[in-house]
């Protein structure tokens, strides 16, 4: 980089209407997927089949206005707001914490009540706010990834050691999981020397294995990813009944509707087990119309990140399709038992309002990006750089 | 210069690759587990899914002779609360109120119940309204429970529990007839298959097919309930009267065995089973068919029947009582040391003389009267149908330690045992013309493929009608000549044998005290309908079978012979028989 770079002539163009098409199909399969693993619970327990569907579809609606005013917004003021939009999130995550803000549901405080507003989860936005922050220090002033040395290692650390820990005191494992590795695809791309990153994951991977063995619950999901079958009906129980949903569903499923697997075998069959109930219902078929329909998002993405029109525009672009990606990757992960079960919603398709709208509002953040880069991939990046 | 600016191509193209391989990793993996081994996934999916109920099949009912229900079926429900499967405090709510409603039981009280269950499931009632229960499965709330259970009721109340019995928990007969009887009041089980949520409950709209239970077959017996009722009340009211420590009545019909009554006691409350207590199991048992006793001179019945129909006496034979005998080393008086120089078979009987018996014996010798004995059913079970049937002990000179004393103190019943049953039995047979018939319970059986219908069943004639009609004289000149007169009725001419047992001591001899007072009798005189049978054990006022169980034997026959409409006798002086 050199100081010659020549006043930015932006293109407002129109923004990838692909990839919104692409969002707009997952997020309906997880309308369907929704209800259909709901109306039985739904039923039983509200006297309404719809119950669970129409609250996804409100949080859907919530989502798209965000989406809406994110395409609207120029993304570039998230640069300036990045301190405040940091800072927010730290409050939030303290006050959850707190008794009288936080509330909590299967063992876990992740939930932020605000007088009569619905209770949201702080930590799916401060996914953001962390991309964000980031990409705004890490495109600020210095270039501190690029530095050379330390390569702002230490504040980075620093940084991500306080979101973490409070996440993690909810606890959120695969939260922090996505945090830390959407982080550090954002530090290895921010052009960071390969002794930080290898310090980064070094320092990751031990913090991991001290969690995994400093609590009791997350031994077991450790010992019921190596063994489930070791102890079916304890902690073998869940893993168990994702992989019966999967494997009974077959090549083309049992039928939308038809899982017999969400009859309180799986536990959270709509939220971070949803993908079980699809491929249970719509076999392995569905499986690949879902798995493709993400990596079209990232494969968009990855364009908009290359079309992006400034640093900030890349890294958070970056940031977004890492987030999206790592977490689906992990959620499928633990489903099919290829690593171990973290409580973590699939984008854009398990229930639950607050990761629906905070990724949908990535999306916009997203589309933001990508109508102001050219339509080329060469364009506006041929303007400004070269010499 | 970098073809780009902003971030390295190389890395994002890292990046991008890392995730297509993790991708294409998950992909794979999946394919795996859906496609190759989804037959195996398959299978325990359906392993889990599946339940299979069984649906209890309606009871048979009992009825008396005329039809009238004692002991009917009803399906209830037994309702648990499992606090494992509510999914909310509100659901939990929902349940415990729903629960309350339907048992009439407060919500409070059963919340704190499940408080103290600790979240194991919690029985709140087994015995909840078929319908009632019906309408609370239709709520399907998560966390009740419910299931069918055949529960037994009793419109008689208690009547006739002791040879009834009791069903268990399952439904299955235990005791009684219930028990001997089961396999015909059970009919069969059906099945239910349907697909299961986690918890066991059936899914919505999930797949269900049933093959319904076959309803099992009434059962009609020989019982009457009105006599059954009477019986019972008389014998309470005795047991009462003199402190009784327990006793058997039992009404037969002579001419074909079939049972008309039979009570016990002790005896237990069908409606309130407590056998917790292994001393309440004691009292289960149907003691007219169970219990061994000695009967003392009711028995001597059954030694002047066989003399007479051996040709030997008539009821005018005579022989001199002059004192108490001496057989070999014992002196064997009569019971109230009176003696009465010579008397007639007829006088023996009505003194139910000793002394007269120990005389008979030795005109019978060992060979007929044992064989007779045996003629008469005793020795072996009535077969009546009922298991846990005793057969009672006599030693006859085949065996080592008999003793010609067993002789002569068996002719007045002692030495010997019996069940009140066999008694009974050989008493009727003694009136009915000399037939034994074998006794039942059953008349018939009702069941969905038709009626079986049991027919008295002749077992041997032991006696010619002749002696029969002389025993029958005999008998009603003991009730009617009797000093006391204690078994008569009036208007009606009765016949009938008390008799005073001395009881066996466990640790050799007799008690000193107890006595069971006893009767056998029959009515009416001209044509008999019943043999009564009455024993009442340990009486504590008055140890005398006159005293003690003829006035239950006179009630009896005369309540029944109201029931029965039979015209009084009054004024018929009765036929004098001359052999």
């Amino acid at each position: 980089m050199n100081a010659a770079v020549p006043r930015l002539t932006i293109q407002r163009g129109s923004p990838d209407y692909l990839l919104l098409a692409l969002v707009a199909g997952l997020i309906l399969i997880g309308l369907q997927a929704v209800y259909s693993a709901t109306f039985a619970l739904a039923y039983t327990e509200y006297d309404n089949v719809f119950y669970f569907l129409l609250r996804q579809g409100l949080w859907a609606t919530i989502g798209a206005l965000l989406l809406v005013f994110c395409l609207w917004l120029d993304y570039r003021i998230w640069k300036l707001l990045s301190p405040l939009v940091v800072l927010m999130a730290v409050v939030t995550l303290v006050l959850v914490l707190l008794p009288g803000f936080g509330s909590t549901q299967y063992g876990a405080t992740r939930w932020l009540k605000l007088g009569p507003l619905p209770p949201t989860q702080p930590s799916e936005f401060v996914k953001l706010a962390v991309v964000i922050g980031l990409a705004a220090w890490l495109s600020g002033p210095g270039r501190p990834a690029a530095g050379g040395g330390k390569g702002g290692l230490v504040p980075l650390a620093l940084f991500l050691g306080i979101v973490t820990a409070l996440i993690m005191k909810q606890p959120d494992l695969g939260t922090t999981l996505v945090i830390l590795m959407t982080a550090a695809t954002m530090y290895f791309l921010a052009g960071a020397e390969l002794r930080s990153i290898l310090a980064l994951v070094a320092s990751g991977l031990a913090g991991g294995a001290v969690l995994v063995m400093g609590a009791a619950y997350r031994m077991e999901r450790w010992q019921s990813f190596l063994d489930p079958w070791q102890d079916p009906a304890g902690i073998g129980f869940h893993i168990i009944q994702l992989l019966v949903a999967l494997g009974s569903g077959g090549l083309f499923g049992l039928g939308i509707g038809a899982s017999r697997q969400k009859f309180f075998y799986i536990p959270g069959a709509h939220t971070d087990g949803i993908f079980a109930i699809i491929g249970e219902e719509l076999g392995f078929v569905g499986v690949l119309v879902v798995v493709c329909l993400f990596a079209a998002v990232v494969y968009r993405g990855a364009l908009v990140v290359k079309r992006s029109p400034d640093a900030f525009g890349a890294l958070l672009a970056t940031g977004i399709i890492c987030w999206i990606a790592y977490q689906t990757l992990i959620n499928i992960g633990g489903i099919t038992r290829s690593v171990p079960l973290t409580g973590i919603p699939l984008p854009f398709i398990s229930y639950g309002g607050s990761s629906l709208a905070a990724t949908m509002a990535a999306v916009g953040i997203l589309l933001n990006i990508s109508r102001q880069a050219s339509t080329s991939p060469t364009g506006p990046l041929r303007e400004r750089g070269e010499p | 210069m970098n073809k780009h600016p902003h971030l390295s191509p190389l890395r994002l193209h890292l990046v991008l690759f890392f995730m297509g391989l993790c991708t294409l990793g998950l992909v794979v993996r999946t394919g795996f587990l859906q496609i190759a081994q989804h037959q195996e996934f398959a299978q325990q999916a359906d392993d889990t899914h599946w339940s299979r109920q069984t649906v209890p099949a309606p009871r048979g009912m009992i009825k008396d002779r005329e039809g009238n229900p004692i002991a009917i079926a009803q399906t209830r429900w037994e309702v648990s609360l499992n606090p494992a499967q509510f999914r909310s405090a509100a659901a939990r709510e929902r349940a415990v109120a729903a629960v309350a409603a339907a048992t009439g039981a407060s919500p409070q009280d059963i919340q704190k119940k499940l408080e103290q269950a600790r979240d194991k499931p919690l029985l709140v009632t087994d015995n909840l309204e078929y319908a009632r229960g019906k309408a609370l499965l239709g709520k399907s709330l998560p966390g009740i429970v419910a299931q069918e259970r055949i529960h037994r009721t009793y419109p008689e109340g208690n009547l006739a529990a002791g040879l009834l019995g009791f069903v268990g928990r399952d439904g299955a007969g235990l005791t009684g007839v219930e028990a001997d009887f089961n396999p015909e009041l059970a009919g069969s089980a059906g099945t239910l298959v349907f697909e299961r949520d986690s918890v066991g409950n059936p899914i919505p709209l999930g797949y269900r097919s049933s093959a319904p239970p076959a309803p099992g077959a009434d059962l009609v017996l020989t019982i009457d309930r009105f006599i059954q009722r009477v019986v019972e009340r008389e014998l309470d009211a005795a047991l009462k009267k003199h402190g009784a420590a327990g006793g058997t009545v039992i009404v037969m019909q002579p001419h074909t065995g079939a049972i008309l009554a039979m009570a016990s006691r002790p005896s237990f409350d069908l409606r309130n089973l407590a056998f917790s207590d292994p001393k309440a199991m004691d009292l289960v048992r149907n003691r007219a068919v169970t219990d061994l006793y000695e009967p003392g001179s009711t028995f001597k019945l059954i030694t002047m029947a066989t003399a007479i129909n051996e040709g030997l006496v008539t009821p005018e034979t005579t022989y001199f009582d002059g004192g108490p005998v001496i057989k070999y080393g014992r002196a064997l008086d009569t019971w109230d040391h009176k003696h009465f120089g010579t008397e007639t078979m007829t006088e023996l009987l009505l003194h139910s003389n000793n002394v007269g018996a120990v005389w008979l014996s030795d005109k019978l010798e060992p060979e007929r009267f044992y064989q007779s004995l045996k003629r008469f059913g005793f020795g072996q079970p009535t077969q009546v149908g009922l298991s846990g049937e005793a057969g009672g002990v006599f030693r006859t000179p085949k065996d080592q330690d008999w003793s010609p004393i067993d002789l002569a103190t068996n002719a007045f019943g002692q030495g010997i045992t019996m069940t009140p049953l066999q008694l009974a039995t050989a008493v009727s047979a003694i009136v009915n013309g000399g037939t034994l018939m074998r006794p039942y319970l059953v008349d018939r059986i009702e069941g969905p493929e038709g009626v079986r219908q049991f027919k008295p069943v002749a077992v041997r004639q032991v006696i010619s009608a002749e002696t029969s009609r002389t025993m029958r004289y005999m008998m009603n000149q003991t009730v009617e000549k009797s000093s006391v007169k204690t078994a008569t009725v009036a208007g009606f001419h009765v016949g009938g044998k008390t008799g005073t047992a001395t009881v066996p001591s466990p640790s050799g001899g007799y008690e000193p005290d107890a006595t069971i007072a006893s009767i056998v009798g029959f009515f009416p005189y001209e044509s008999p309908r019943a043999v009564v049978l009455v024993k009442i054990d340990r009486p504590k006022d008055s140890p005398w079978g006159s005293q003690v169980a003829s006035p239950v034997f006179s009630t009896v026959a005369r309540e029944l012979l109201v029931y029965w409409r039979v015209p009084p006798s009054e004024g018929v002086r009765v036929a004098r028989i001359t052999p």
